[in-house]
């Protein structure tokens, strides 16, 4: 029985047909994935020319490398890997004089004396959470001085909302690595956004 | 990431932040739970700074809320055509997409 994944509409994508190169079935596929591969990929390069350049050329290397595919994930998991990967690239070339150095990211992480928290913290005040103007433009902003490489966990994790172990497939490094960049980048982004919302 | 806790003794605060991620997957042992939370009880520290953590995840999801344009039938089209031109195949024409 082939693996099939429902469309919304009418039929399902068959998986298995995709892999033996079933041209109709790939085509299910692109327009199945197409709305959400587009939306992540311009989540990480903010820029809709590229980010339709990076989806044709995904489904292009997807195409071509089919045979390529182990079934170690799901091949939804891998099509956005490759995606991702070549938009991770694109962000780096424009990026590198743009985001915060590894240095200025360390500053922004917590420092601890004899384990405990080096410096005080106040609670944000709820009105000023309430009252920044433009607060989603104020986070973008943020985000985007982040490196690429925080940058991209971060959309993968808290926006998009894949998995540990999904977003470790999708970008070939360990569930400990994931975590490790989801939580520097958390913290670098609350010590950006804390002179906006102190008391 | 630090090793495991020495088992059973009070969590410190740099303990704490390194399982904030494991906190909120809520993957967390039990017994590490259970110190984690005892700590966050008695640490102002702590619980301001996950109070900020949170939020911060809160704001990022938001910031991911706004919309986004879905790429428009003709980006797909514009996408079939471009895979036809380079494979040199027949990816069928789209038409409508339904069938």
């Amino acid at each position: 029985m082939s693996t099939q994944v429902a469309l919304p509409d009418a039929h399902a994508v068959d998986s298995d047909a995709v892999l033996r190169g079933d041209r109709a079935a790939f085509e299910d596929l692109v327009r199945q994935e197409s709305p959400r591969l587009y939306r992540v990929i311009l989540r990480i390069l903010h820029d809709e020319d590229e980010a339709k350049s990076i989806m044709q050329e995904t489904f292009l290397q997807a195409y071509k490398g089919l045979e390529t595919f182990r079934g170690e994930s799901k091949l939804t998991t891998w099509l956005y890997g490759i995606g991702i990967n070549l938009a991770r690239a694109a962000l780096r070339k424009r990026q590198r004089l743009q985001s915060l150095g590894d240095e200025e990211l360390d500053r922004l992480q917590p420092a601890f004396h004899r384990g405990m928290y080096a410096e005080p913290y106040e609670p944000w005040s709820p009105e000023k959470l309430a009252e920044v103007q433009d607060r989603k433009s104020l986070v973008h902003k943020a985000i985007e001085q982040l490196p690429e490489q925080y940058r991209t966990v971060l959309v993968l994790r808290d926006i998009e909302e894949w998995s540990t172990e999904e977003t470790a497939k999708m970008l070939s490094i360990s569930e400990g690595a994931v975590r490790v960049r989801l939580h520097r980048a958390r913290q670098a982004l609350r010590a950006l956004l804390d002179p906006y919302f102190k008391r | 990431m630090l090793n495991e806790p020495r088992q059973r003794s009070p969590l410190c605060c740099r303990e704490v932040n390194a399982f904030l991620v494991a906190y909120g997957e809520n993957t967390l042992e039990e017994s590490l739970r259970k110190r984690f939370e005892e700590h966050l009880a008695h640490c102002a520290r702590c619980k301001c700074y996950l109070d900020q953590y949170t939020t911060t995840i809160a704001l990022v999801k938001e910031s991911g809320q706004e919309e986004h344009p879905t790429p428009p039938e003709e980006l797909i089209q514009l996408t079939l055509s471009f895979l036809r031109e380079q494979l040199g195949e027949d990816l069928g024409t789209g038409g409508c997409g339904c069938r």
